[in-house]
């Protein structure tokens, strides 16, 4: 019932732009419990070989999101609200015959899971996944998600190099010429309106 | 993402309903959820190793006896026997045949299989283990998935990655401990300038937990001066030292004392000492000027909130001019340095305190940030020696009983637009508050890269005389300048890919920039502005400009209004404000 419930209110008002965000989907989806609620997920990652073969290569495929909810102000300017801020990482453990998919979220225990075929990982990375609203009320009128997934190729060393942090400049640096191949997915604004 | 990738992915349209079936062992599972406004920024570490457990891993991986895997993947394959500790770096490990002796994984994973035997211990950190139904291990196996900095060093030894990609990596690998202190090399290449050359700093630290939540910090380090100073205004060598007590808590702060004949720069600095040092080593262009200050200083630090962090410090010193060098540069070896300004020399005693509010982190406050820097100094002296100035310029300082009081401010806003445009503000500025006139060493300038790059290095310098002096010190009393610029983030790719490497920039923000400032004398005196007020407006200089940001670096075209200057080129290393 809830299940049926959440798809049924799953509103489409954010379009997929047409030349930078093959990749990326998010949506609206409302439930009883969770109104205003996100749904975002990645798809056709490892179907692209480049991404595929740095994930065998040993490579960690990194994706950092970033979801921000705005509620202008006047001349649909300001009015930016504290992001949300995670993780998530795709290994392959070619000795061991497993893909493992990592999310970090801030804050929380990291949550593992081992995927034995990458046709099960696949299908795993563009399952939705669902952001829950805070429980406070919004103020009436228009409001819209912003989202952006930085996606990385990162070898170990620069995996680590990110546990460990670094200095603005070096690591801008590294950045700069990076082993692995680098992309930014973004998602048009996705509206809804607070009803009086 | 090229074109051809581009195309070969498919658009999929959101609709109601659409949402992908899981398959396999994805079907079990449930997705995670995330909290929108949930815990920000600060992680909170899992410690499910502990500090001793990391230790003796890496102890026991770096011992020479040990069967070493470096990356790639390792196996131990059905039948067959490996004798001796077998220890694997950022690999995963599956065990079919048998390890006799202890196994240790660093960021891997490991697997011992149904027909694997491990007679020893099974430790694995940052991954995970896991072990079959009939696989046999002896002892209690340790593992913990939470991944630690770890850095392969020369001489093929594993240890905790140092603070920054560095120097610090000698630092990391030599840190040694006796009871309860830490000891770890300083080494440092200090900033380049054309009073020193290059200082390669060489010393050690030491640290010592007290309790869960204070510690005692200590460090000295000799500073070795490799341009050489025939006047004898500075020696070749100097030192720094530093005692510090921290302590944690709610609101966390620190006492200490530190002090040491080093070089200080004064305080006019348009460009930050990265690009002060970078400048002086390729281009034989260094924008500070120099002094030698040997003195000692007692400070204390609280950091009351988030964003409020209060600071005070005495300081009682000795200040002295010191002379250029012919210190190496890349380009222009053949032009002499820029003279370094002489300063009033002198014992000083300096009291100083600080407010800082820092509201800049987007998380915490999403739609408009705040930084707000305001500092005090009292500086008194009796034994000075004045270097000689014009009156149009400086009324004569007394040889005893100076006191002058100088402030800075700084406050700096910025407003998001949208998830695409940006607004920045600055209104900056500090110099003579009251007393004495201002030393030397303290007099301020504008122009160069902050806050008017439109305008040459120094270009308003208050020296009546049109640049009698070569060295071209700051001379004015006071500066007050206005910024603000607009950011644009440009939805395109700058990067490519060279071999193996990805190289380039990726959505740059394109600024429109505009400046307005002044420096001027305070006083009573004919071309001096009253104490009590700024400078008229009209006298203050503009310019406008554009540029390409990304990350810190900054390319910028900037064109002073109103006076005749070129338009100019500047790369920064640093944000402008």
């Amino acid at each position: 019932m809830r299940r049926t419930l959440h798809l049924l209110a799953a509103l489409v008002v954010g379009a997929v732009s047409s030349a930078s965000a093959q990749l990326l989907l998010a949506r609206r989806a409302d439930t009883p419990t969770n109104p205003y609620g996100l749904l975002v997920h990645v798809s056709g990652l490892l179907d692209d070989k480049e991404w595929s073969d740095h994930l065998n290569k040993g490579y960690t495929v990194q994706l950092h999101w970033f979801v921000q909810l705005w509620h202008p102000g006047r001349l649909g300017l300001g009015g930016a609200q504290s992001p949300t801020e995670w993780d998530t990482e795709v290994q392959a453990q070619i000795t061991l015959g497993n893909y493992i998919y990592t999310t970090k979220v801030p804050g929380q225990v990291d949550d593992r899971r081992t995927f034995s075929t990458l046709d099960s990982l696949k299908a795993w990375i563009s399952t939705d996944v669902p952001l829950q609203f805070p429980a406070r009320r919004l103020e009436s009128g228009e409001w819209y998600y912003v989202v952006r997934v930085d996606v990385a190729a990162l070898t170990p060393e620069e995996l680590d190099n990110q546990v460990n942090g670094g200095g603005s400049i070096a690591s801008f640096l590294s950045n700069l010429v990076a082993r692995g191949k680098r992309q930014t997915l973004t998602h048009s604004r996705i509206y809804f309106t607070v009803p009086r | 993402m090229t074109r051809k990738h581009s195309l070969a992915l498919a658009i999929i349209t959101t609709v109601a309903g659409a949402v992908p079936m899981l398959r396999q062992d994805a079907a079990a599972q449930t997705p995670r959820a995330i909290n929108i406004g949930g815990p920000p920024g600060d992680t909170a570490a899992r410690q499910c190793a502990t500090e001793a457990i990391v230790t003796a891993a890496l102890a026991a991986f770096n011992s020479p006896a040990a069967v070493h895997v470096w990356s790639g993947t390792a196996s131990i394959d059905a039948g067959s026997v490996t004798r001796g500790n077998f220890v694997v770096f950022r690999s995963s490990l599956s065990v079919e045949g048998t390890v006799a002796g202890d196994v240790i994984v660093l960021n891997g994973d490991m697997r011992v299989r149904s027909t694997g035997t491990v007679t020893g211990k099974i430790t694995v950190l940052g991954g995970r283990l896991t072990i079959d139904a009939g696989a046999k291990v002896a002892g209690k196996p340790f593992a913990c998935d939470e991944r630690i900095a770890l850095t392969r060093f020369a001489g093929n030894t594993v240890g905790r990655s140092p603070a920054g990609p560095s120097i610090g990596s000698l630092r990391s690998a030599t840190t040694w401990t006796i009871n309860d202190f830490t000891f770890k090399p300083h080494l440092g290449i200090g900033s380049y300038n054309r009073v020193e050359g290059l200082q390669p700093q060489v010393g050690a630290s030491v640290f010592r937990p007290v309790g869960t939540t204070n510690g005692l910090f200590g460090e000295a380090y000799a500073i070795f001066r490799t341009a050489r100073d025939p006047s004898g205004s500075r020696r070749p060598v100097g030192w720094y030292g530093e005692l510090r007590y921290t302590v944690g808590g709610a609101i966390p702060w620190s006492v200490g004392v530190n002090g040491g004949p080093v070089l200080r720069s004064t305080i006019d600095q348009p460009y930050s000492p990265l690009e002060s040092s970078i400048s002086a080593f390729i281009f034989r262009r260094d924008y500070n000027d120099w002094y030698l200050n040997r003195g000692v200083k007692v400070f204390a630090t609280a950091n009351v909130t988030r964003e409020l962090k209060l600071g005070a410090s005495f300081e009682a010193t000795h200040q002295t001019t010191v002379l250029a060098v012919d210190a190496f540069s890349l380009l222009r070896n053949t032009e002499t340095w820029r003279p370094n300004p002489l300063i009033d020399d002198g014992r000083y005693r300096i009291a100083t305190g600080r407010v800082t509010w820092d509201a800049r982190d987007e998380r915490d406050h999403p739609g408009l940030t705040w930084y707000v820097n305001a500092e005090l100094r009292r500086v008194t002296s009796n034994d000075l020696t004045p270097v000689s100035v014009p009156s149009t310029i400086r009324d004569a300082l007394p040889v005893k009983g100076y006191g002058a009081t100088e402030g800075d401010f700084d406050l700096r806003a910025s407003l998001r637009l949208d998830p695409e445009q940006r607004l920045n503000f600055r209104i900056a500025g500090g110099g003579y508050v009251t007393g004495n006139p201002l030393t030397i060493q303290d007099r301020r300038a504008i122009g160069g890269a902050s806050p008017l790059p439109g305008y040459d290095f120094r270009a308003i310098n208050c020296d009546r005389q049109r640049k009698v002096y070569a060295s071209l010190p700051a001379l004015c009393d006071r500066t007050m300048a206005v910024q603000a610029e607009y950011h644009r983030m440009l939805p395109i790719d700058l990067s490519t890919q060279i071999g193996g490497q990805v190289v380039g920039l990726r959505n740059p923000d394109f600024v429109i920039l505009a400046d307005m400032g002044s420096a001027w004398l305070a006083g009573d005196a004919p071309g001096r502005v009253p104490a009590n007020r700024i400078q008229s407006l009209r006298e203050w200089r503009s310019d406008v400009g554009v540029g390409i940001t990304s990350g810190p670096l900054g390319l910028y075209l900037t064109k002073a209004l109103a006076d005749a200057f070129p338009i100019r080129l500047t790369l920064l290393l640093s944000p402008r404000f």
